[in-house]
Formats: C-alpha cells, structure tokens, sequence
C-alpha cells in the first residue's frame, strides 16, 4: 500500500489493492517526479482481476500534472474491463467538471462525475 | 518595463485605466515553489471573502499557477529588474498582471505562440487545445510546454502582452490576462 500525506502543492494519494484516490491539490513543480513515486504500484493495480476504483477528488492542478493525468487515465483505458473512475468535483465547479469530461473524451472512458 | 522602484507607480497607472477597485495580492521579487504555493492559499482567501464563484475561483487558481510557475522556473535573476505579479479585480471580473525578463529565444517562443493563440477563434483554439494535450509529452523537468495554451484557453483569449528591451538578449516580457465573471 501507499499513503503520500498531502502538501501545500501535492494531493494525498492512497493506493492499496483495489483502489486509488487522488485528493487534493496538484501542482508539483516538478510533476513526473511526484508522480513516478505511485506509478508501479498503480499498473499493478490495472493488472488486477478484481474491479477496481479510481477516485480523483482534485481542487486544481498545473499543466504538467494534467498530463501525467491524462497518461494515468491512458493506461486505464488500454485495460478497460473492471475499472470504475470517479471524478469529485465541488458543487459549482465548471472548470473541474469540464476536465473530468475532457479526460473521460480523450482516454475514451466512461468517468462517474460526482459534483458534492 | 517595471524598474525596482517603479511598481507603485505601475499599480496606480492600472487601477486609473482599468478601475480596478481591489488590489488583492502584489508579488515583487524573486519566486520559488514556496511562494507559488503560499500565494495560490492567498488568493483562494481573498476569493472567497469576495463570494467569487466557484468556477471563477478555480479558473484564476489554476491560471496563476502556470504564471507563476513559469516565471519561478525561467526566471533570470537581475537585481535591477525584478518578477512581478499582481492581481485586482473590478466589476467585470480579476485581473492578472505579471512581468518577467524572458532571452531572446523564450521572447520569440512567447510572441509565436500567444499571437496564435490570441488570434485563432474560439472554436479552433478549443479543437487545438484538446490536441496538444493529447500529443504533447512533458519534459524530465516537467514542462508540458501548454502553460501558456492553457492560460489563453481558460481567459477566453482575454490576454494582452509586450516586450520590452532591456539589454543584449535579455527583454522584459508584460502579461495580462482577464478573467471574466460572467462566465
């Protein structure tokens, strides 16, 4: 399992056996470093029999880490069958529904998009 | 061009030409992550004490962060010129203004990409944006090389800018960008 606790400008990420969550803030200044540090543990992840969910519950987050995103939600799709995503975004919030839309259109996926 | 003892004067100049009614946050000096990090809380503050929307709120978050990231990464020390970055906000919505010194090469990477960015219609600017997320790969450093893109695309292309020389290959790069309330 892991547990990255949050920063001011890194998310908390949890990745056990049968889930991943992303919640927070992402804005690393550098983000393939802060990334690379769940990778492996997430393609094992997709490897999985069982379903699985992925969580991401985001305020905001930069450039750089849209697309490591995005290459996250790429390797999802090349597995496809028994994943669930759930994309959180606050109630009102246009901009993070928009990206969860846009992520879903591109890794050509089906994302929850849950407004709370 | 903004000299170090300059900056109250750039203030007064645009809060006279745009009516910016509230100065919320004024950086002066030089940035790192610490100070991207601090200011991008202090902005949320404000915002909310203000009853901005929740989409606008994450909208001027998420576009200040590329600027100032981008001016954190690239910045070229000078102790007579230093970055700045400030934000007001009038009836129409929040502005953003920021100034750093950018070389020769980043000047014309600049101009190239925001005079196309600025001038494509909305549509197309949609369309190529969707793309190079899509096509672009990010450095080892981590540059996506869609800061500035993603800037235009989330202001509605309400972005102005200009150079300004300075010495031999070294030009102070002006940016403003709007973000609308209405949306």
């Amino acid at each position: 399992m892991i547990h990255l606790q949050k920063t001011m400008s890194t998310p908390e990420v949890i990745v056990d056996a049968a889930s991943f969550t992303m919640t927070g803030v992402c804005t690393p200044e550098n983000p393939p470093k802060f990334f690379e540090q769940f990778d492996k543990k997430t393609r094992e992840l997709f490897d999985s029999k069982h379903t699985i969910e992925m969580t991401f519950h985001l305020d905001y987050f930069n450039t750089g880490s849209s697309k490591c995103l995005l290459n996250i939600f790429r390797d999802m799709a090349e597995k496809k069958n028994n994943i669930k995503v759930n994309w959180i975004y606050e109630k009102g919030d246009e901009e993070m529904r928009e990206a969860g839309e846009l992520y879903a259109e591109i890794a050509e996926m089906q994302f929850d998009l849950i407004e709370k | 061009m903004v000299q170090n003892n300059q900056l109250s004067g750039l203030l007064a100049k645009i809060a006279v030409q745009e009516g910016i009614i509230d100065f919320f946050i004024v950086l002066h000096g030089s940035f790192n992550q610490e100070v991207v990090s601090s200011s991008i809380k202090l902005i949320e503050e404000r915002c909310r004490l203000l009853n901005f929307s929740t989409s606008l709120v994450t909208k001027l978050k998420m576009v200040s962060v590329e600027i100032l990231q981008n001016i954190s990464k690239h910045q070229h020390v000078s102790d007579e010129v230093l970055p700045y970055f400030v934000i007001g906000s009038n009836h129409e919505g929040v502005s953003i203004y920021s100034g750093n010194m950018v070389n020769l090469k980043e000047k014309n990477l600049i101009h190239d990409r925001l005079h196309v960015y600025k001038n494509i219609d909305s549509q197309s600017l949609k369309d190529f944006y969707r793309q190079s997320l899509k096509q672009t790969s990010i450095s080892e450093e981590g540059n996506a090389g869609i800061g500035l893109l993603d800037i235009v695309y989330r202001s509605n292309q309400q972005i102005e800018y200009n150079f300004h020389d300075y010495k031999e290959n070294q030009y102070y790069f002006g940016l403003n960008v709007n973000i609308s309330n209405k949306h």
